[in-house]
């Protein structure tokens, strides 16, 4: 692998089966504490989003064994820093088509933040399960949202450049 | 008077002084909030609504994280807020360090234009 290949910040979490959500805030806040020293403080509020988003969905919504959750710090070729919060985990299986249309609708809209406003006025009728985290990673954090499946397990991936404290990165 | 009510890493205060009702957020708004929080709010609606005031400040001040659970409990308590027949003003005051509070009021502001103002930030 070439020097500008490697990340410089690779974590892999797995869990025999979905994670505590009370695990889920800690998770996030050593991952935050983790990169807080090249993070300015609004790309360390979009991570922070980003990463409890995700892995709050995994811990509510995995039928069964087998989820990981994983980020990556890399340089982009444009000399930009690019994190990626990605997930994987084996939905529910009554979920999985409603699942998969939103993740569809979330990434075709045009207008993200229009998007986003729909989601969350339905939202206000609707009990859990309405996508308004993972619109609200799209509208707020700026981070790209794509999916796909494995089988039965469901990746989901949020990457986006961020902004860097102005220290020496190895 | 609505109680104060505390759980871990999470809190509500009101208070209630000149005829304006305050409720003071503080820590982080995650999966173990939201149940408490959602109860919160219908009562601090009816409170409200008893009180006959015109106005409830949320001081989000010390509010370090809120996740999408406990985002959608204040789009249901706003949107309670909106089709009521005795409706009050519901005002955010945010501290502008927070990066997350501007953009995820300024979507709750969206909702209902008439009826959130944002201060700070």
């Amino acid at each position: 692998m070439r020097e500008a290949e490697k990340p410089l910040v690779s974590l892999v979490v797995s869990f025999g089966e979905a994670p505590p959500q009370a695990m889920v805030t800690p998770l996030c806040q050593s991952l935050l504490e983790l990169c807080r020293p090249m993070l300015d403080d609004d790309a360390a509020t979009r991570l922070r989003l980003t990463a409890h988003e995700l892995r709050e969905n995994i811990a509510k919504y995995s039928a069964q064994e087998g989820c990981e959750l994983s980020f990556e710090l890399r340089r982009g070729a444009s000399g930009a820093l690019c994190a990626s919060v990605q997930t994987r985990n084996v939905p529910i299986a009554e979920n999985r088509d409603d699942v998969e249309a939103r993740l569809r609708a979330l990434t075709a809209a045009r207008d993200p933040l229009e998007h986003y406003d729909s989601i969350i006025a339905d939202s206000a009728g609707r009990p859990a399960g309405s996508g308004l985290g993972l619109a609200r990673i799209h509208a707020e954090t700026e981070y790209r949202l794509q999916h796909h499946f494995d089988g039965a397990s469901l990746i989901i991936a949020a990457t986006g450049e961020i902004w860097q404290k102005q220290v020496a990165l190895p | 008077m609505i109680e104060a009510i505390e759980t871990a890493g999470f809190s509500c205060t009101p208070q209630l002084a000149d005829g304006k009702l305050t409720v003071s957020f503080s820590g982080t708004g995650d999966v173990a909030a939201v149940e408490l929080l959602g109860g919160y709010l219908k009562r601090l609606h009816i409170e409200a609504q008893r009180l006959g005031v015109s106005e409830v400040r949320c001081d989000f001040r010390k509010l370090t994280f809120m996740n999408s659970s406990c985002f959608k409990a204040f789009v249901v308590w706003i949107d309670t807020v909106k089709t009521s027949d005795h409706g009050y003003a519901i005002r955010f005051l945010t501290d502008p360090d927070m990066h997350w509070q501007r953009r995820s009021l300024e979507a709750l502001r969206r909702l209902a234009t008439s009826v959130v103002t944002i201060e700070g930030g």
